[in-house]
């Protein structure tokens, strides 16, 4: 099964302490968005370095070694900063929830695969994770951790006509794979990756870290055209209540010689052109 | 007060709920700064940075992030090697996962548990111990770590997860 491929445990140790290259991070991170298991030996990882840290500190420092008027000056600061007030927000619908009905629905997972989607649940995991390495892997080993995946997830769902097309879109030679960076900053800053075949009109999209949108808002997917033409509308998407979104995109347009995308917040039901400002966006 | 009592109170605005976290947690993370900045004004100046997060967003920790003073290290050992690099900070200060999310006493009050790690530590052969502290307060890359002990890279990547999982073994003792 594609769940039992792991990241290995020295590699995780190395991620913990942030000593490995930056796209080795990059897919690490990737995949632990998918794979508890590995978050878990992460989770133990930063426990153990944050008490490492802190013995080690500790007994490097004599007592009452904190500068002079250090809390003085911290309470100065604490005075003359402004709590940030949290308001409650509306629970985002999940992924899994049913779309609205609009034309350009992005197919939500149970939609793609039927009614009853439960068989499916770990294979589209595992496609998940396929999907989030294949975005972000630039290295041989993961290279061939990929392939391998790839086979096993093949196995898994041999009578799915859909999951095999799906495989194919990631494998596929003639995508383009759009890394989507957020306009302004935000905290934490939301991120997006679309995976797009103009052949086809088969488009992914996943993003994270989206703000919770309040009543009658949606986010929408845009795709951008060179030569100035008005951007078309790719579909709406509801980020589920940990600010993820995970939807495919199987009657995009066709045959576009695509610029880039972008993702805005709309009103409910989408629009017909993009309401700034542009949340996410990439070339 | 517990941690968790400490946040809320926090959250409704107590400046002395704020001094409070200050004089448990300062030392913590003035420790690891300066350990890794070795300059006590940056170290002041990220320690000053990490502890107003908990003040600016204090919702933030009570609901959600767990073993503040776990918590508190991962931030502070990750500004401090951010400074020491002079790069922009890769992760915003509230987004970062707690470690513990099972324990809002802190480590601050299980000295016992620090007493075990130094003790493990302490008999960390030292080809594990150098690769560890590279990676952890140097900010150090498995290559970087490689080039500098002379090393080979399989070598420094199985050393750092043998001193982990040693600290661990002690932990869970």
């Amino acid at each position: 099964m594609i769940e039992k491929l792991h990241i290995a445990d020295t590699d995780l140790a190395l991620y913990a302490t942030g000593a490995l290259a930056s796209n080795e991070m990059k897919a690490i991170r990737a995949h632990l968005q998918v794979c508890a298991k590995c978050t878990e030996e992460l989770r133990l990882n930063t426990l153990a370095l944050a008490a490492y840290g802190q013995t080690v500190s500790e007994a490097a420092l004599p007592e009452g070694a904190i500068p002079e008027g250090a809390k003085s000056r911290f309470m100065a600061r604490v005075a003359a900063t402004p709590q940030t007030v949290v308001h409650p927000q509306p629970e985002a619908a999940p992924v899994t929830a049913p779309p609205a009905p609009t034309p350009k629905q992005p197919l939500s997972w149970r939609n793609f695969f039927g009614a009853d989607a439960k068989p499916w649940a770990g294979a589209l995991a595992g496609a998940m994770a396929v999907l989030a390495l294949a975005v972000a892997i630039d290295d041989v080993g993961y290279r061939e951790a990929l392939l391998k995946t790839r086979i096993e997830a093949k196995r898994a769902a041999a009578d799915s006509a859909q999951l095999a097309q799906l495989i194919d879109l990631l494998t596929s030679t003639h995508v383009q794979r759009v890394t989507l960076h957020p306009a302004p900053v935000h905290t934490p800053p939301p991120e997006g990756r679309v995976v797009y075949e103009a052949r086809s009109g088969k488009l992914l999209l996943m993003a994270s870290n989206l703000t919770p949108l309040p009543q009658g808002k949606t986010y929408e997917l845009w795709i951008l055209q060179p030569g100035g033409k008005s951007p078309l509308p790719a579909g709406i998407f509801t980020p589920d209540s940990s600010g993820n979104a995970a939807v495919i995109l199987a009657q995009a347009p066709v045959g576009l010689t695509v610029q880039g995308f972008g993702v805005t917040v709309e009103k409910a039901g989408g629009s017909a052109t993009p309401t700034l400002p542009i949340v996410l966006s990439g070339m | 007060m517990d941690d968790a009592a400490l946040l809320s109170a926090v959250a409704e605005g107590s400046q002395d709920a704020m001094a409070a976290v200050f004089d448990r947690y300062s030392r913590i993370v003035y420790c690891i700064a300066l350990r890794v900045l070795r300059e006590p004004g940056l170290a002041e100046d990220v320690m000053q940075e990490v502890l107003l997060q908990i003040w600016k967003r204090p919702q933030s920790f009570v609901s959600q992030r767990g073993n503040l003073a776990a918590w508190l290290s991962v931030v502070t050992r990750n500004r401090a090697i951010d400074v020491l690099r002079k790069r922009a900070p890769l992760d915003p200060l509230d987004d970062l996962p707690l470690p513990d999310p099972r324990d809002m006493a802190g480590y601050s009050e299980q000295g016992w548990l620090m007493d075990k790690v130094r003790t493990a530590l302490e008999a960390l052969p030292a080809e594990q111990q150098a690769p560890l502290e590279l990676a952890y307060f140097q900010g150090l890359s498995h290559t970087e770590i490689a080039e500098k002990t002379g090393s080979p890279l399989g070598t420094v990547k199985t050393r750092i997860r043998a001193g982990l999982m040693t600290i661990r073994k002690a932990m869970n003792a």
